[in-house]
């Protein structure tokens, strides 16, 4: 069954036409990739889901439920989670505030602050101190803490291991690994071809603000054409 | 020497007056974006709502209650209704200038042109002796009540979750949105909050100074004075020009009268030219 699905969606971002008839599908606990090269839409695509950039034409059903035109709050409580580009944590707050403001809905064995914690210990140590404050690495952590607290069904990750060196970006994907496990269903947004690859089932290939290519994940890794023209690899 | 302590005094309480006032401007001003010139007004109307709870009931704390909750459910309206709908700053000061007409001619209706004056609780009628000294036990019940008004704001800011949500939204509010925050329901609250303290402080101040129309326009000049020199949407900054503001106010007025609003003016002037994001607001 598919947990998110797309029909022909067209965003504009001011005058500009961003998306114009992109339509995907994610099934339940599996990894999507969106791949393309940069200003192509990956990044309108998932802020139109989230609610920030809404379409102006298409849909987009979230368990089957039309939510294209909801407010992001109201989004993010269906669940969707999102970490966003640049990990955009809230500065003035503390990583306890964060967490405080971001739980919701955590049942027995849902993302508790226990556990969101044995995923990432580093946050435990950096309790009291002030988002702001915290390294790359640390921040990229506390992004993805803040919607795994909200309990989703789907978590959208755009670009997770931008500007992170290369040490932190392996750990990442084995966290990422580990929260697929737990049945989440997750759209990975990546310029890293190798690190997205290596998590997604499924890709999607985009250029200028449509899907130009689909297959599963390990087909795309041998596809020399499809790289070369639209990955610039 | 007692003319000094009691000037003080004056402007203290004045600047605790100016606080109650300033702390929502600057609050809808720095964090919601909405400029909001019927502020003023707030403060009118709740000291008119309070002189008459007050003259129906005898009761002062029904006075202040009353005053504060009718004014705030004025403001939530006002935000919710059409405020938050206005994104562009000139429709804004339109609209909000609009109300100020409108609520300033509606209490004139009301209320009548002759000012008037809230009588004080009975308790603090007298003035009280401390050493040799006597101080008019009001104001120190003015500067008690704007205290503890500001270490309530100050502990709902940083020490609850309604307050880490408001931040969260101040800091980026659309993550906070994707956090699950309704944002817009969370911004008129704040909205409400911030007006019923500006009639608070009507209702408070209307039994020291009186209650005149007009007073909507002189009090919102210097709720904007203190919230330019306080630094926009900080409330820290707000307490601290409120006090300032007070005490020059109020010297300014007792030594050079004739000079009343320049001692406010060239002080804001000096701080807006090394510093002009206010003393304590956000580059």
């Amino acid at each position: 069954m598919s947990v998110l699905q797309v029909q022909d969606l067209h965003t504009y971002y001011g005058n500009s036409y961003v998306l114009q008839g992109v339509s995907l599908e994610v099934e339940q606990g599996t990894v999507i990739a969106i791949l393309g090269r940069n200003g192509v839409g990956k990044t309108t695509l998932i802020r139109s889901i989230s609610g920030h950039t809404p379409c102006r034409q298409g849909h987009i059903f979230f368990q089957g439920k039309e939510i294209s035109h909801m407010p992001s709050y109201f989004i993010a409580r269906q669940g969707i989670g999102l970490v966003p580009q640049g990990r955009r944590v809230f500065p003035s707050l503390t990583v306890k505030e964060t967490f405080q403001i971001s739980a919701r809905g955590a049942t027995e064995h849902g993302w508790t602050e226990e556990k969101v914690l044995k995923v990432f210990p580093r946050l435990g140590e950096r309790w009291n101190q002030r988002a702001g404050k915290l390294s790359g690495g640390e921040q990229q952590m506390l992004a993805i803490a803040r919607a795994l607290l909200g309990n989703p069904r789907l978590l959208l990750l755009d670009e997770p291991t931008e500007g992170l060196a290369p040490l932190l970006a392996r750990d990442l994907g084995s966290i990422i690994q580990q929260i697929k496990a737990e049945g989440l269903s997750i759209v990975l947004v990546e310029q890293n071809l190798t690190f997205a690859l290596a998590l997604a089932d499924y890709a999607y290939v985009m250029s200028k603000g449509r899907i130009v290519h689909q297959a599963p994940a390990a087909n795309i890794l041998l596809d020399a054409e499809v790289k070369a023209r639209y990955l610039g690899v | 020497m007692n003319f000094w302590i009691l000037q003080s005094l004056n402007g203290l309480s004045y600047g605790m007056l100016l606080f109650l006032l300033a702390a929502g401007l600057s609050l809808s001003f720095g964090l919601m974006n909405i400029v909001n010139l019927a502020h003023g007004s707030y403060f009118l109307v709740g000291a008119y709502v309070g002189l008459t709870v007050m003259e129906r009931t005898g009761n002062f704390m029904a006075a202040v209650v009353v005053g504060a909750i009718s004014v705030g459910i004025l403001g939530l309206l006002m935000q919710r209704l059409l405020l938050r709908r206005l994104t562009d700053h000139l429709a804004q000061v339109l609209l909000t200038i609009g109300f100020l007409f409108i609520l300033g001619d509606l209490s004139l209706v009301i209320w009548g042109g002759v000012p008037q004056i809230i009588p004080k609780p009975p308790l603090f009628e007298g003035p009280i002796r401390i050493m040799e000294s006597v101080f008019p036990s009001y104001r120190l019940l003015v500067i008690g009540v704007g205290i503890v008004v500001a270490i309530f704001l100050w502990w709902l800011q940083d020490r609850t979750a309604m307050g880490a949500n408001v931040r969260a939204a101040v800091d980026d509010e659309e993550m906070a949105g994707s956090t699950g925050i309704n944002v817009a329901l969370l911004m008129t609250v704040v909205f409400g909050l911030g007006a019923a303290m500006a009639a608070l402080g009507g209702v408070v101040g209307g039994a020291f100074l009186t209650i005149f129309p007009g007073q909507d326009m002189d009090v919102l000049l210097l709720a904007l004075v203190v919230v330019i020199i306080g630094g926009l949407g900080s409330l820290k900054g707000a307490f601290v020009a409120a006090l300032l503001v007070g005490l020059l106010d109020n010297f300014g007025k007792a030594l050079f009268p004739e000079l009343a609003l320049f001692t406010i003016f060239a002080p804001m002037a000096i701080i807006l030219a090394i510093r002009p994001t206010g003393l304590f607001g956000r580059a």
